[in-house]
């Protein structure tokens, strides 16, 4: 429910904020296409709410339950658990969405700069679509690599005997995935974030 | 703004003509126009394209060529070792066929965005996006691939997925070869968008 409630209040704070850059755009003599800016603050204000949640789900993602161990013939239960840091990947994935949020957070503070129109635009909104390729690669690798593990904890590979563990850690394999499809949507926003901001360098070449 | 100064004068000229041109003429649509239609080509970013090409396809090439024949000593039912011959290909693992595949989605867009590296306008809009998915791509690919060989590589004690290198060495040392070139032609497609974005930005007005 936080996602969903911080997802919304993040996408309407953006609204106001196109609202203010249209109505403020016919003041100056090269109005920074109002519209685009407003959905550049949106989208990322949308990724820091998206970066956050799936940090938070991370982090959370620990289960211990009891399997069996053998120790001697007779089969003994022993508490086993399953945390997040077992594994490079997901602490990998975990670095990049810190990396990732604080950068969103960051950026949409200067975005919001660019949209009170101050005159060094073109150059900020030119280091933005640079950082902005960037973090996409980053958080790509890192989707990449946590989706790599979540499908063998899912699926297993028979072929190297790596059984399978989210029949057993079920409640932890779904932390894990959901915090893979929430990198996966902040990779595709901070894609979606370079393509606007090129098509608004791209508009001025004209 | 003196191509001769660079060398290959009709490569650089197109780009440098066309950027003067929209910087000197401002808000002169038909000169702009008339500029746009050029065609800008950079030696540097076709020689960068022309090494994702062959990255790709040489890291599609040895993974997909990957395959390693052993001998294990197993256990059989009665107690007593018996030699049994395994096999270890790339198929066999889903990160590999995914590097495979994107590997050579990115070849084969890479080829394409080189044939129509002459054209200018709604094209070189085409090839950023192009050269932005295919970025993703390669870097999800080569995470995934990469994580695949650590765990073969180290293991996972944790949830017991036992370490397979010692056993495929020369396959996990060529799996991981194709992950390096994969991970070095991504990095130049990063690259290659970067001086993309920075020639929009030279081009653009405010420059």
């Amino acid at each position: 429910m936080a996602t969903v409630d911080g997802t919304t209040a993040a996408s309407s704070g953006g609204k106001t904020a196109a609202v203010a850059s249209e109505s403020g755009g016919g003041r100056y003599a090269h109005p920074p296409a109002g519209s685009c800016s407003g959905a550049n603050v949106a989208l990322r204000a949308l990724l820091f709410a998206v970066s956050v949640s799936a940090l938070v789900v991370l982090a959370t993602a620990k289960q211990t339950v009891m399997v069996p161990v053998v120790l001697r013939p007779p089969l003994v239960f022993a508490p086993v658990a399953a945390k997040f840091s077992h594994s490079p990947a997901l602490v990998y994935l975990l670095a990049a969405l810190c990396a990732t949020s604080l950068y969103s957070l960051i950026t949409a503070v200067s975005s919001l700069k660019l949209l009170s129109g101050s005159s060094s635009s073109a150059k900020t909104l030119f280091v933005l679509i640079l950082l902005d390729v960037f973090y996409a690669g980053v958080m790509a690798s890192a989707t990449g690599t946590a989706g790599a593990v979540a499908w063998l904890g899912l699926k297993g590979n028979s072929h190297t005997r790596w059984n399978k563990i989210c029949n057993t850690y079920g409640k932890f394999c779904r932390h894990i995935g959901s915090s893979t499809v929430l990198g996966l949507i902040a990779s595709i926003i901070l894609v979606l974030l370079v393509f606007l901001n090129a098509y608004a360098l791209y508009r001025r070449t004209r | 703004m003196e191509p001769s100064s660079r060398g290959k004068p009709g490569l650089n000229g197109g780009f440098d003509y066309g950027s003067r041109r929209s910087y000197y003429a401002g808000s002169a649509h038909g000169a702009a126009a008339s500029s746009r239609s050029s065609a800008p080509v950079d030696p540097c970013c076709v020689a960068l394209r022309v090494f994702v090409l062959l990255a790709t396809l040489v890291s599609a090439v040895v993974m997909a060529a990957d395959r390693q024949s052993t001998t294990l000593q197993l256990p059989v039912a009665g107690g007593e070792l018996r030699r049994v011959p395994v096999t270890a290909k790339w198929t066999y693992s889903s990160a590999f066929v995914y590097m495979v595949v994107a590997n050579a989605m990115v070849f084969l867009y890479s080829a394409g965005a080189l044939a129509m590296v002459r054209r200018r306008g709604a094209v070189v809009a085409a090839v950023m996006v192009g050269d932005l998915v295919a970025l993703a791509l390669l870097f999800s690919a080569v995470g995934a691939a990469a994580q695949f060989g650590l765990i073969g590589e180290r293991g996972n004690s944790h949830v017991r997925w036992a370490k397979v290198c010692d056993v495929y060495g020369p396959f996990c040392e060529r799996a991981m070869a194709a992950v390096a070139v994969s991970l070095i032609a991504a990095f130049a497609d990063l690259v290659l968008l970067m001086l993309a974005i920075l020639t929009i930005h030279k081009a653009s007005s405010y420059y």
